[in-house]
């Protein structure tokens, strides 16, 4: 059987592959150990990350971020404390306005002095 | 917003034998071998932030400094000559380790130049491309000297049976025309 130049070649591209000179074990887990422990600050960052989110979601299962936060700061931004409002306000917003000429109305309204 | 360079040492032990592969095929098996890729992780570590992955893959990137790191010894130490493991040994190793030893050996009789060319090809399994940036070549002239290495590889196989008897008979069987 001939073998085309193309083939030969091949055959050594693979030999060359499959016969990669390979590192010891002892020394690989040497120089990953150390890579690894220069690498502690960015797995401390993710750790940290990790236990933010599931801190999160921890809350978010007890009543929600909001409901833990009042339990920590003792304030809940999404349900403001009920302060009491005359019903005149929470109808109108402000307080009654002073009319001039109103009967009652003591104040001068603008422009309506008395001269 | 600037985006984050990757960690080029995120998968160490993907590297590592990409690494010491390429610096065995320039240099030989063994301790060499081992400090050379260790120096080249120690460095890799000491300069991670100014790697750039818009310029290369971490693989290149460490090959790189195996590089510069082989160099500069042999500029220390001139004795740059492979070390090729004793064949007469290689009677003792099971079949995959003699054909390792067997294309080391064959890879060590090459040129400087073709060792290279064949270490950061079919060591460090670089792309013809990877391999024109750090050599400066275009990836065709790349190619192209890749297939001339390989052919005086297979010239080597077909001329010095006596010096590499275990050289994949069926290589020699194939060069033969068997």
């Amino acid at each position: 059987m001939e073998f085309s130049n193309h083939d030969e070649l091949g055959q050594i591209e693979a030999a060359l592959r499959s016969g990669r000179p390979r590192l010891g074990g002892d020394v690989e887990s040497a120089i990953c150990g150390r890579v690894g422990a220069r690498s502690g600050g960015g797995r401390r960052a993710s750790f940290a990350v990790v236990l933010t989110v599931g801190s999160l979601i921890g809350m978010s299962a007890f009543g929600g971020v909001g409901y833990a936060n009042f339990g920590f700061f003792g304030f809940n931004p999404f349900h403001p404390p009920h302060i009491y409002k005359p019903p005149f306000k929470d109808q109108y917003g402000k307080g009654p306005k002073h009319h001039p000429g109103c009967p009652g109305n003591n104040k001068p309204g603008k422009g309506h002095g008395y001269h | 917003m600037g985006r984050r360079t990757p960690d080029p040492l995120a998968h160490p032990e993907r590297l590592t034998q990409s690494v010491y592969a390429y610096v065995a095929y320039r240099i030989g098996a063994g301790p060499d071998a081992e400090d050379v890729t260790s120096e080249a992780f120690a460095r890799a570590l000491r300069y991670r932030k100014s790697y750039d992955a818009s310029k290369g893959t971490p693989v290149a990137w460490l090959t790189g400094i195996a590089r510069r790191v082989i160099a500069e010894r042999a500029a220390e130490d001139r004795r740059t000559v492979a070390e090729v493991p004793e064949m007469q040994a290689a009677g003792a190793l099971e079949d995959e380790s003699v054909e390792r030893v067997t294309m080391q050996a064959l890879v060590a009789t090459l040129a400087e130049r073709d060792r290279e060319l064949v270490a950061l090809r079919y060591g460090a399994d670089l792309t013809a491309a990877q391999i024109g940036e750090i050599l400066d070549l275009s990836p065709n002239a790349v190619e192209v000297a890749l297939h001339r290495a390989l052919r005086r590889l297979r010239d080597e196989i077909d001329t010095a049976p006596s010096e590499a008897p275990q050289a994949r008979p069926s290589l020699r069987a194939s060069a033969d025309g068997v």
